[in-house]
């Protein structure tokens, strides 16, 4: 298991050395916390589901922000694409958000309200976007030669309706994942609304060593076909990931949804 | 340990990059959140989406075009300068018990200040005033009611204490000293490898310390004997006699580093005690001096090649070995002629070794307790000798476990035991697992308890069916329940408990309901109401009645003020959940206090301030501003990490920060640092603070990260030593 500390480290490191630089900064100098880091709600259509995102000024000063909805598009490299436009079939004409700008004082947690309406004729469908928290200005932190400025996006799933997701194995592969060969499950979501894997796998590498493979939690969206990387570890040291000797036998069974799952018996080879 | 999913905060990680003068030129990076199980800001999110339509700006419908509330005052930025801190909170209560009430008022005082060339000066003082009769305690009177004897009576209190942590030294030593109302100080070896460790005692006094980190260390301190006490307002109480203590830790061999090979280190320390009153009665007062000596070797299992893969220390890694030999002796003589205490002089040495074989995490000790042995103040196991063994099994599918003690009394004043235990918990999918425990223990004290527990994870939420029973002498007990955690808003957590229980104890017949509900909600204006009770309602012909409620508001105000409210209600006495103790437990049991049924209002007012900058030098050292510690330690009673609604929270264990600073649990479970440097740290509960048989779930000590001017919010459980 990747913890969350480490995928912080992972993510930032990811993006090279200048932005691992204000990454480090921000701990130092910035904070802003917005909690939860994403929503899934669901609603009836012609009723109205009402949340808050909890925001917390971390700095010493005051901070002001604009707010406001964006729909998201999530490429098959992981990476979110966002629009300020409408997306064709956006439901962000039925989000109301609480207001556009706002100033946050140090030490008082912001509870920022917003709420989906879908109407009475909506069909079953997933609502999805994101409510976006950017700075009005960028912020120079002692020491830097340049200021900051950066805006951060809350996800929201919204379920209208009777809607589930529906997931298939359509498929396995080998690809390599940050220079690591890694064992693919081509998942495809033929329901209406996202999907993740639960679980894990047992397998036997080509050097007869028992694994263990955790499927990645990456959301698979209705009516699209997703790489999922499953994740070896040793059995009795799930932190470690090591890397697999290929071909590799991979069987068991993987859940998503509240009920569903899938039995997996694979042979996964370069 | 656990952290809060409220508190799972997503921080604004500015990865975005802009030069200030490139204007909109430059796009601030977006960052998503969500998207993976980790839910982290995606850096790779910054190029603009191919294909997209050009942007149309869409203008969201907003709930509130009032204008926008008038903004809180412009803090100023007070970014020069040192990291410094200060907390200033008054507190007001007022407790009843039974027909006795008492007012008492705090106030406390904490501030700290990181230095580059004198480490970390902290101090943290708490006055108070209290009515005389604060502990409830009263006197029958002709009426049969409890009085009290001055109710208008006030005594003043105060407990404090200041530290300097980490004074840089050359060649990379680092000086540490503290003054006021502290703890004698141990080496770190001292804390030990199995399940005995060498106590450290409370007292007002003077403590200091030098060492080269992970290699060597010198301490030194002596002061009044007391204790801590005073829940909910913190207090420290002097009592008879004083300690002082010395000792050292070196390390003898091997490489450099906690998880170096062939590493050989060697502590001593010893404590004299002066006139105490083990029993708080002048009549045994006595003078106890005690030495303990201590090795410990880590490196490569003589069976194993080499150290393999694994998590923590060298003796939890495949082929590691780490084994520790441990050796005390105590004399004790009468303080004075009057005293009745008995003098001799006896002996301990237990040896303990942990190691990793393949999916195998192992532990073995023997052990020697001679009749009489203490250290300080305070008794070590008494009068018993055994071997013990323990090997552990954790897979993804499978957890499994199995301890053995074999034991008998020094002085053959005590019988031979046995005690097992088999732990087993298999893990059906994602959503379901089932686990069960056996207990057994031999001679005079013998008795089987088994649990078994089904855990189902639905939309409803988590749901945990469970079942004990106990046998032993005078003793039949069987309790089955369910614990359910509701699948409740994001920002909001429910848990609910119900169980029954029919048990005999002592020829007595009773049928008692338990229950417990536990949750905790936001509120309008950054408010959260934390909620947690559990009872119990005994139905039989002895019916036993259990009360312990808590209700606590935190409002932040803004401006760095705060207001927490805290209303808690206890009654009667929580019953025990089923189980046996083996002999060693039971050897080191401390003795149990009955709290008398109160009530107790508290309100406080906090203002916070800090400010300054980070000047981390390279290599490390002081001073990266700081965030706050807070969170909950709790009877983990089902051994699965979460909280149900019928866990309680542990009072009064010392919980550390580094080794060097201390708060404790108040009577619901909670503790707070509320000034820690930035970065990570080391949070240990100290064993011997815990209620036994409870010790840490896993290891004692863990790191968490703080960061600055936040909240790292961490929930450590607790269970009942297998």
């Amino acid at each position: 298991m990747i913890r969350p500390a480490d995928a912080i480290r992972s993510r930032c490191a990811a993006i090279g050395l200048a932005a691992s630089t204000a990454c480090s900064l921000s701990a130092a100098q910035f904070s802003l916390a917005a909690s939860p880091p994403h929503f899934e709600l669901s609603v009836k259509p012609g009723e109205t589901v009402r949340e808050a995102i909890e925001l917390t000024q971390g700095d010493t000063g005051a901070g002001a922000y604009t707010l406001k909805t964006a729909d998201w598009i999530f490429r098959p490299d992981a990476a979110v694409d966002f629009s300020d436009a409408l997306l064709p079939e956006s439901c962000r004409p039925w989000v109301a958000i609480e207001r556009r700008k706002l100033s946050l004082a140090p030490g008082r947690p912001y509870r920022f309200r917003f709420e989906v309406s879908p109407p009475a004729d909506a069909k079953p469908q997933e609502c999805r976007f994101a409510v976006m928290i950017e700075g009005t200005r960028p912020s120079s932190a002692p020491g830097m030669p340049f200021a900051l400025g950066a805006r951060i996006g809350v996800i929201v799933y919204v379920a209208v309706g009777d809607v589930a997701p529906v997931l298939q194995l359509a498929g396995a592969s080998v690809r390599t994942v940050e220079g690591r060969p890694t064992p693919m499950l081509s998942i495809r979501n033929t329901g209406q609304a996202h999907g993740r894997l639960a679980g894990f796998l047992s397998g036997t590498d080509a050097s007869g060593t028992r694994l263990e493979l955790q499927a990645s939690t990456t959301p698979i969206m209705p009516g699209e076909t997703r790489d999922i990387a499953l994740i070896a570890t040793r059995p009795g040291d799930t932190e470690t990931a090591v890397a697999v000797r290929f071909p590799i036998t991979v069987r068991g069974r993987l859940e998503w949804g509240r009920n569903g799952s899938m039995p997996i018996d694979q042979q996964f080879a370069p | 340990m656990t952290i809060r999913p409220d508190r799972l905060a997503l921080r604004l990680c500015w990865v975005g990059m802009a030069l200030a003068s490139a204007g909109t030129g430059a796009q601030p990076t977006p960052a998503t959140a969500s998207e993976g199980r980790d839910a982290m800001p995606h850096p790779s999110a910054v190029a603009p989406a191919a294909g997209m339509p050009a942007p149309e700006e869409y203008v969201d419908r907003v709930l509130d075009d009032s204008p926008l509330p008038i903004p809180p005052e412009e803090i100023e930025a007070l970014r020069t300068g040192w990291p410094r801190s200060y907390s200033i909170e008054a507190q007001a209560l007022k407790q009843s018990s039974g027909a006795i009430s008492a007012d008492s008022q705090a106030l406390l005082f904490s501030a700290h200040l990181d230095t580059p060339n004198h480490g970390a000066l902290s101090a943290n003082l708490n006055l108070n005033r209290n009515s005389t009769p604060i502990h409830g305690l009263g006197l029958p009177g002709s009426s049969g009611l409890p009085y009290a004897l001055a109710p208008d009576a006030y005594r003043t209190g105060s407990n404090w204490r200041v530290d300097q942590r980490g004074m840089p030294f050359d060649e990379g030593w680092l000086g540490h000293g503290s003054i006021g109302h502290i703890h004698t100080t141990t080496s770190p070896l001292a804390r030990g490898l199995g399940r005995v460790s060498l106590p450290i005692q409370p007292i007002e006094g003077v403590a200091i310390g030098i060492e080269r980190p992970d290699r060597t260390s010198v301490n030194a301190s002596a002061g009044r004997l007391g204790y801590f006490d005073g829940l909910p307002v913190p207090g420290f109480s002097p009592r008879q006699g004083s300690a002082a203590s010395t000792g050292a830790q070196t390390q003898l061999s091997g490489g450099n580093g906690p998880l170096a090979l062939n590493r050989t280190d060697a502590a001593l320390q010893f404590i004299d005690a002066h006139h105490v009153h083990p029993n708080g009665a002048a009549g045994d007062a006595q003078h106890t001096r005690a030495a303990w000596a201590a090795a410990s070797w880590q490196g490569v299992a003589p069976w194993a090649d080499a150290v393999g893969h694994g998590i923590g220390g060298i003796g939890e890694r495949v082929g590691g070995l780490r084994v520790q030999a441990n050796l005390a002796r105590s004399t004790t003589r009468p303080s004075g002629p009057g005293s009745l205490a008995r003098p001799g002089a006896a002996t301990g040495a237990w040896i303990d070794a942990a190691w990793r074989t393949g999916l195998l995490q192992q532990s073995a000790s023997v052990f020697r307790f001679e009749p009489l042995l203490r250290w300080g103040a305070v008794a070590l196991p008494s009068d018993l000798q055994g071997a013990s063994w323990r090997s552990d099994l954790i897979t993804r599918q499978w957890q499994a476990g199995a301890y053995i003690e074999f034991s008998n009394g020094v002085s053959r004043r005590q019988d031979a035991s046995v005690y097992g235990n088999l732990y087993g918990r298999y893990r059906l999918d994602s959503r379901d697992s089932v686990s069960s425990t056996l207990a057994a223990r031999s001679g005079r004290f013998a008795a089987q308890s088994a649990q078994f527990a089904w855990e189902h994870k639905s939309g409803w939420g988590y749901t945990q069916w469970r079942t004990d029973l106990a046998h032993g002498v005078n003793l039949r007990a069987i309790r089955a329940g369910v614990d359910h955690a509701w699948n409740v808003g994001e920002t909001q957590t429910l848990s609910t408990s119900l169980s029954f229980e029919n048990s005999r104890t002592a020829n007595l017949d009773a049928r008692t309901w338990i229950w417990g509900i536990l949750g905790t909600t936001p509120l309008p204006g950054g408010a959260r109401l934390d909620l947690s009770a559990r009872g119990s309602h005994g139905i039989a012909s002895r019916p036993r009645h259990f009360l312990n409620a808590n209700a606590r508001l935190a409002w932040p105000l803004g401006g760095g003020w705060s207001f927490v409210a805290q209303y808690a209600a206890a009654r009667g006495q929580e019953p025990f959940h089923p189980a046996v103790l083996s002999a060693l437990t039971t050897a080191t049991l401390q003795p149990a206090y009955l709290t008398p049924a109160s009530r107790t209002l508290l309100v406080a007012l906090r203002h916070e301030a800090r400010a300054g900058v980070s000047r981390a030098p390279i290599g490390g050292g002081p001073g990266s501003g700081s965030g706050r510690i807070e969170g909950y330690v709790y009877f983990d009673h089902d051994n699965n990490g979460r909280r149900e609604a019928s866990e309680g929270g542990v009072p009064g264990v010392t919980v550390v920060v580094n080794r060097r600073h201390v708060a404790r649990t108040d009577a619901q479970g909670f503790y707070s640092f509320p000034a820690v440097t930035g970065g990570s740290h080391e949070i240990e509960l100290l064993q011997d603070t815990m209620p036994l048989p409870w010790g840490s779930a896993d290891a004692s000590s863990r790191r968490i990260d703080v960061y600055v001017r936040d909240i790292a919010s961490a929930d450590f459980p607790i269970r009942m030593n297998r």
